[in-house]
């Protein structure tokens, strides 16, 4: 097992570099570079100068992309930069004075926190209501499940957002407008400190935005693996043992049907914290999605390529913990 | 393996049932903490009892973004400028209501030749303005002192040390540009290694007078006195923390308000400095900013109390005009900045004078700011916006809508060319505009009016903003170039050669027009150095119709207006030069707290 | 063996295979949804195509002084109020946007860009995806195994944020003037297609991963059957064997992926424009028309509205459809 974990870890090595020096080379590709402007007007050539050459952007790309990683003292270079894998991603460009990893420090929990609460969400709706859609197949109550949850991943949540703080922040008053209950610091860097009406009257709204997609999703994968496994052998063996119909599903069916629903757990959580810039965006959130779509903007490299970063690790780690709660699940599977 | 499961899903559920129930007060302080003896600054959580007695005198604003920086010789933006100027006091202030240059920190200036025959101008100090420092933890703001003890006033070892650091190209400094009318600035900023830092024209006399030496006469100075980067600065506190000076807990500070708590992207709070000179006129205690980008949730915060001014995003203008609550709340203020089309003049058919007139004056700016922009925006004929010394009255200079005017000066054009209109057309003329909502509106209403009063198909396209600029640089090949392209000039300080001059003379700025220098240019360059107030304005008046009417260089399309709405517990007022000078509002707060 | 054992034997499995689709559409047939979702698609397909016939307006004429103009029966749906700042007018049979454009033809037109986004997608996925994922199956040993490690690699990469720094890429080069050889060529078609081209290539390139996968396990299960090594045993060359005989095999499951998938490429089109990389103005494009739209909810939620329903009525069909089919396709599926 932990060597199985290492190895995937080691695999993923490669990985890593390819996406920096892909992210890396594509920024600089794309013209106009952090400091040919300031907010609405382009600057004279000896301010851009100054400040490429203090931040040492006058250097070849494959310097600045080694100083970046490894850092400035290994190239034998002046400079500050201790590189990535020293836990150094550098300062922000736009963000004078704060450095990559104090916006990182900041966004990531919020993103995080709404990304998890979402996929909590998503569970705790998704499962069951695709467990009693698949129980009373093809009757009125398959239907309108069935029908919800495809109606819920048909809205986007672009749309869905604005109505919610419409009918349920404006008109009803229930919720505050916009903004996220938890503040830094955060509990072990992430978690929120109180877990209070502050915070859940906040988190509400955003998460049922970015949640209900998922959470039909879920619901349609749990219904259509159910029946499935429903229409499997081993089902209408046990059925015809004169095993009693609710024993049938809750001993045979339902833990086999939820295997591929864990899978996509993964995934599904990447998708929440990737796609979480329009919920951000729309409830003022500060969060990760939304800083990142900015730096593009504002050519904030060194924000853009550690995001993007971080992005994968997190893809990678969530794909890595399902791969191991999955055969955790199903002991037919054995790492190799 | 159901029991695996189970035991899965019921470590999700427990733990967010867990989560939930920890609850309790707290709040969230900045403070400095030594270890391993390095000082670091840290966010830290701190149980605080709830203050007894009366809620501060408190505003909510949003401020959009999230301010790039607070230290004054970096800051680019109107939301970094808009904080530091209620945080940090400047040699002279506009007067809000007449634009006229203030004393403030200085409480005069004298203007005189010195022996080499260059211009100097001495400013004297008021010695009784406290640099200062809130604590986070005690909630105090004291002032701060030297290595010997002495309380520390801002003087004019300050301004000096300030100027200097802006013009230090070790600084990167984005604007240290303006500053070049200073004697040597240019030539330290760009790197000159025959000067230092020392060779640049300012120097304290003593405590309370300082020194400019200028590189040209510029009756404009006293404008850029009252600008950012060349307030007085800490030289103390930024040597001690480096880029770090400007968090909450460690900035010094000599304004009417001081830090209070600065969560990067999400919050920022001002508290009212009681050593402030005019403490007892600053009414409002404490300001909360949040920082929404989405203008529609902002407007929603406001319609929810949450918030006591905001903008009004221009889809809700209709609602908000018939409505008998908002409509009495909004305010249209007149800003200092223009909106204009420019034109390639290098570029066929551009090149040609009668087709860019036929464009210019086939643009109804009128109709544009009644039915596309909706906020009571002045229809701009010339460049500078009334308010800058030496702006022509709106309307007085310049062309505006004239569509047989523009028919037949196009006309004219394929006459003489004998084209026909399809011939035109097949030249591909482009419109380009950085990507956004609102610019992406305008152009598509003009594409149509040039579609129907001059038969010109134009094809309009969008660029992000920083490719954007990337495309006017004038070193891109000329069929990269749009034909047109949009971009706005907001005032750095009130005159014209912050207009036509920086922006237009071909010699002086980034010639994005693409003209050959002639008359008009002569006349700017001239306006800049001219002593005489009368004189230089008529000279500008001249130069702003030498450009519309008969160069038609550029179309200005109309002057920019700032449309808020504001809780009737507010009075604020809109300063002629922009920004938000919050020590000069009130906030009835009985009043807010009754709606809440 | 006889040749003419083998031919027939070939031409049975060919009868058989004519007869599984067969099946399968007639279980496809019998799903009362998927055959109302499938004719939805036609008709919007048709509405795209003849476009120009349905309506007499064109998606970029204006009439600024209609602007926002609503006619009088839409009133019930307005917000409290609107009769004081509604624009009346019966010019446009479902309103007009803020620039006096008729909603009707700029939706009309919009299902345009949607749906190319929607075949252009699958079509460039499943293309690389199918002859990717076909060659690793079917060549197997080493070439299955780095091809598949090629495909793991691309996995880990964030898909949203890679589609956004490409597309920002793509948008800034699109508008500089294309110049010689076939990136000019390139540039020049996606200026021609209003932007749309570049966007194909953005989604498709990062959804090929998927199909990939799909098609390289269904060739492995098929590769051992009796058809196939009676192709061989005939002399077919490897390619014949791949696309006259696994093809129509395996290309069931693939659609089925595909049409399931459409439903996200819609929406990330949808993202893209939100954030402002969308086809450019003014082609008219739902997640474009929802933008617009959102910023007016409150004053003019209709104008959010038609596109709004547009989008989720079809990312609905497809999904229902890509049950259906799903549920046809499936060979454990057995008729009732």
């Amino acid at each position: 097992m932990a060597r199985y974990i290492f190895r995937r870890i080691l695999q993923f090595i490669p990985v890593l570099i390819a996406i920096s020096l892909f992210t890396f080379v594509l920024m600089q590709a794309i013209p106009g570079g952090p400091f040919d402007f300031a907010g609405d007007r382009s600057l004279p050539p000896t301010i851009v100068a100054n400040l490429e050459a203090k931040y040492h952007l006058d250097w070849p790309m494959w310097k600045q992309y080694l100083s970046y990683m490894i850092g400035d003292d290994i190239l034998g270079e002046e400079g500050g930069s201790r590189g990535v894998i020293r836990g150094d991603f550098g300062p922000s460009y736009h963000f004078r004075g704060q450095t990559v990893a104090d916006i990182i420090k900041i966004t990531l929990p919020v993103s995080a926190q709404l990304g998890f609460m979402s996929l909590l969400l998503a569970i705790i709706i998704g499962i069951p209501a695709g467990i009693i859609a698949a129980l009373n197949q093809n009757s009125w109550i398959d239907y309108t499940t069935t029908f919800g949850a495809v109606m819920f991943v048909s809205i986007p949540n672009m749309v869905l957002a604005p109505i919610l703080i419409w009918i349920f922040a404006l008109i009803l008053g229930w919720f505050p407008v916009a903004g996220w209950g938890a503040k830094p610091p955060y509990l072990l860097g992430f978690l929120p400190t109180a877990l209070n009406k502050e915070f859940f009257s906040h988190a509400i709204m955003p998460v049922f935005a970015l949640g209900t997609g998922s959470a039909a999703g879920i619901a349609r994968l749990t219904r259509a693996s159910l029946l499935q496994v429903i229409g499997e052998d081993y089902i209408r063996t046990a059925r015809a043992k004169g095993l009693r119909e609710r024993a049938v599903i809750v001993i045979h069916a339902l833990k086999n049907s939820l295997i591929p629903v864990v899978t996509i757990l993964g995934p599904a959580f990447a998708a929440l914290l990737t796609g979480t810039f329009i919920v951000e965006q729309i409830f003022g959130i500060n969060g990760m999605g939304k800083h990142f779509v900015t730096s593009v903007g504002n050519r904030d490299y060194q924000v853009i390529t550690s995001v993007t970063l971080l992005y994968a690790v997190v893809l990678v780690i969530a794909n890595l913990v399902v791969d191991i709660t999955y055969a955790w699940l199903d002991p037919r599977i054995r790492y190799d | 393996m159901r029991k695996r499961l189970l035991a899965l899903f019921s470590v999700l559920i427990v733990g967010a049932l867990v989560l939930s129930a920890c609850g309790g007060e707290t709040v969230v302080e900045t403070v400095i903490v030594e270890k391993e003896g390095e000082t670091i600054i840290e966010t830290v959580v701190v149980e605080k009892e709830a203050e007894a007695g009366e809620i501060p005198v408190t505003l909510n604003l949003n401020l959009g973004t999230e301010p790039p920086t607070l230290d004054p010789s970096l800051a680019t933006d109107t939301t970094s400028v808009d904080i530091q100027e209620n945080l940090f006091i400047g040699l002279t202030n506009f007067n809000p209501v007449t634009n006229e240059v203030e004393p403030y920190l200085a409480t005069s200036w004298d203007i005189a030749e010195n022996a080499d025959g260059e211009q100097t101008w001495t400013f004297h100090l008021r010695d009784d303005v406290p640099w200062v420092k809130y604590d986070p933890i005690s909630g105090e703001t004291t002032q701060e002192v030297d290595a010997d003890g002495n309380p520390r006033f801002v003087n004019a070892y300050d301004v000096e040390y300030g100027v200097k650091r802006t013009v230090d190209p070790a600084t990167g400094s984005d604007y240290a540009y303006v500053t070049y009318v200073i004697k040597n600035a240019a030539a330290i900023n760009g790197g000159d290694e025959e000067l230092t830092i020392d060779d640049l024209g300012v120097k304290a006399l003593d405590e309370t007078t300082v020194e400019f030496t200028l590189e040209y006469p510029a009756g404009y100075f006293d404008g850029i006195s009252t600008m950012w980067i060349v307030k007085p600065m800490p030289a103390w506190a930024i040597d001690e923390w480096g880029d770090k000076w400007t968090e909450a807990g460690l900035i010094v500070t000599s304004g009417p308000y001081v830090l209070e708590s600065w969560i990067h992207g999400g919050e920022l709070s001002l508290v009212k400095n009681p050593l402030w000179i005019a403490a007892d006129s600053v009414q409002i205690e404490r300001v909360d900013f949040v920082m929404i980008t989405e203008a529609s949730t902002s407007f929603a915060l406001y319609e929810n109390n949450e918030l006591d001014s905001t903008g009004v995003p221009l889809p809700e203008m209709d609602r908000v005009k018939a409505d008998p609550v908002l409509s009495e709340e909004l305010r249209i203020a007149p800003v200092p900045c223009t909106y204009y089309y420019g034109f390639t003049n290098s570029k066929p058919p551009l090149d040609d004078v009668r087709v860019r007139r036929a464009f210019s004056q086939a643009i109804d700016r009128q109709s544009l700011a009644d039915n596309v922009l909706k906020g009571g925006q002045i229809p701009a004929t010339s460049f500078a916006p009334p308010g800058i010394f030496g702006a022509p009255e709106p309307g007085t200079v310049g062309l505006g809508y004239d569509a047989a005017a523009a028919k037949a000066s196009l006309q004219e054009y394929l006459d003489e060319k004998g084209m026909t209109i399809d011939e035109f057309n097949a030249l591909d003329v482009v419109l380009m505009h950085n990507t956004s909502e609102g610019h992406a509106r305008i152009a598509a209403a003009i594409q149509q009016m040039w579609a129907d009063v001059l038969g010109v198909t134009v094809r309009v396209e969008n660029q992000e903003w920083a490719v954007y600029l990337d495309t006017l640089k004038n070193t891109t090949p000329l069929e990269d170039m749009p034909h047109i392209w949009r971009l706005g000039w907001c005032a750095d300080y009130p005159d014209e050669n912050n207009w036509v001059h920086e922006v237009f003379n071909a010699d002086a700025g980034a010639n994005r027009l693409r003209r050959e220098a002639g008359e008009f240019d002569a006349l700017t360059a001239a306006a800049g150095i001219e002593p005489d107030p009368a004189k230089r304005a008529e000279m500008y008046a001249e130069a702003e119709r030498l450009l519309t009417e008969v160069e038609t260089a550029y179309a200005p399309i109309y002057h920019y207006t700032s449309v808020n709405v504001s809780k009737p517990w507010l009075t604020r007022n809109f300063p002629a030069i922009g920004g938000i000078d919050i020590y000069n509002w009130t906030v009835d707060m009985d009043a807010k707290l009754a709606a809440q | 063996m006889a040749v003419a054992d083998l031919e027939l034997n070939s031409s049975i499995t060919q009868q058989k295979e004519r007869s599984l689709w067969q099946k399968s559409m007639d279980r496809l047939l019998r799903n009362k949804l998927a055959v109302i979702s499938g004719i939805f698609i036609i008709l919007m397909v048709l509405v795209a195509v003849f476009a120009k016939q349905l309506t007499p307006y064109t998606y970029a004429e204006q009439d600024l002084i209609a602007n926002n103009a609503i006619p009088k029966w839409m009133l019930f749906i307005m917000p409290e109020g609107a009769e004081n700042y509604a624009n009346f007018s019966d010019k446009f049979p479902l309103a007009a946007d803020h620039l006096g454009r008729d909603l009707l033809t700029r939706t009309i037109f919009g299902a345009r860009v949607s749906l190319t986004i929607a075949f252009a997608g699958s079509l460039v996925s499943l293309l690389i995806g199918i002859v990717y994922g076909m060659i690793s199956g079917y060549a197997g040993g080493r070439v299955d195994n780095l091809m598949m490690r090629v495909v793991d690699f691309l996995w880990a990469f964030p898909f949203l944020i890679v589609v956004i720094l490409l597309q920002t890429y793509f948008k800034a080069i699109a508008s500089r003037s294309g110049g010689e050889g076939m990136g000019g060529a390139f540039i020049n078609l996606n200026n021609q297609m209003g932007g749309l081209l570049f966007l194909f290539i953005a989604i498709g390139l990062i959804n090929w991963l998927g199909m990939a996968r799909i098609a390289r396990g269904q060739v492995l299960s098929y590769k051992q059957m009796e058809f196939v090594e009676a192709a061989h045993a005939l002399g077919a060359n490897d390619t014949r064997i791949m696309f006259k005989h696994l093809l129509p095999n395996i290309l069931g499951p693939l659609i089925v992926a595909e049409t399931m998938a459409i439903p996200g490429y819609i929406f990330t089109e949808a993202f893209l424009s939100f954030i402002g990389l969308g086809v450019n103005a003014p082609t008219p494009s739902w997640g474009i028309m929802i933008q617009e739209g959102v910023q007016a909810l409150r004053s003019y939620p209709n104008q959010v509205l038609l596109p709004a329903i547009a989008l989720s009525l079809t990312t609905l069909a497809f999904n229902f459809l890509g049950d259906g089919l799903r549920d046809a396709f499936d060979p454990r599926q057995i008729d009732k």
